[in-house]
């Protein structure tokens, strides 16, 4: 498949696509620390991605796949990530500690 | 923008707006609610030991809100900073969406600055777990 967008040129403005990018990249980074602070970094980079797309902007496609890779891994470690905490940290603890020996 | 989008927008904070006053409304009048809404545990913390850039943010804004300003800046410097972009951010998703003459494509930022977010909060990341920055750690 051909891409018919045409390539940036130094006056143009993307400003909607890098915001996009960056949030959707500092989403996926927090998703394991502030689940919430990342599902919300991922609809902004969603949002900002789509609008973006539709001006044909640089970036625009990698900050929708990175806002909603975001969000997904936000809502999911929401959700499981108090068990995990409970069952699998002890767990991953002592393997760590072992491994410094 | 085209007007579908705005008006999906609009619905949107409405309904977000209405969900929210219901549920400070019963955060506030429901005795004993308050003591199950606890912050959670990091789970980076947890699992490496080693602060994450947001680690300290939840007591920074509460001493922030308590007009403990050096507390608030010892807990967590970069959330406290970042408090003036926060604001800029909502006025201007404010903006895209209730002021008609106001369109996507007016917003121009220098990518410089955009990336410099980023890079600003990987180089808070490490550099707060350096035992020589052991003043950004909030212990």
């Amino acid at each position: 498949m051909t891409d018919t967008r045409p390539v940036a040129v130094g006056s143009q403005n993307n400003t909607l696509g890098i915001i996009s990018l960056v949030a959707g990249i500092i989403g996926v980074l927090l998703f394991l620390c502030c689940s919430y602070i990342s599902v919300v970094l991922g609809i902004v980079a969603l949002i900002c991605g789509i609008l973006a797309y539709q001006q044909k902007q640089q970036f625009a496609l990698a900050g929708i796949i990175l806002g909603a890779i975001s969000i997904v891994l936000g809502i999911v470690f929401i959700i499981v990530g108090q068990v995990l905490l409970r069952e699998l940290m002890p767990i991953i603890q002592r393997e760590l500690r072992m491994m410094q020996f | 923008m085209n007007s579908p989008l705005r008006i999906w927008a609009e619905r949107t904070l409405l309904i977000f707006a209405l969900v929210m006053i219901v549920v400070v409304y019963f955060y506030v009048t429901t005795p004993g609610l308050r003591d199950l809404v606890r912050p959670h545990q990091c789970l980076f913390l947890q699992a490496t030991g080693l602060l994450c850039p947001a680690c300290g943010g939840t007591r920074a804004l509460g001493h922030l809100l308590d007009g403990r300003l050096q507390l608030a800046l010892k807990y967590n410097t970069l959330a406290v900073l970042s408090l003036p972009l926060v604001v800029y951010g909502t006025v201007t998703a404010s903006r895209l969406v209730f002021d008609r003459n106001f369109e996507p494509s007016d917003l121009k930022i220098a990518p410089f600055w955009l990336w410099s977010i980023l890079a600003l909060i990987i180089i808070f990341w490490i550099i707060r777990n350096l035992p020589y920055f052991s003043f950004l750690n909030p212990g």
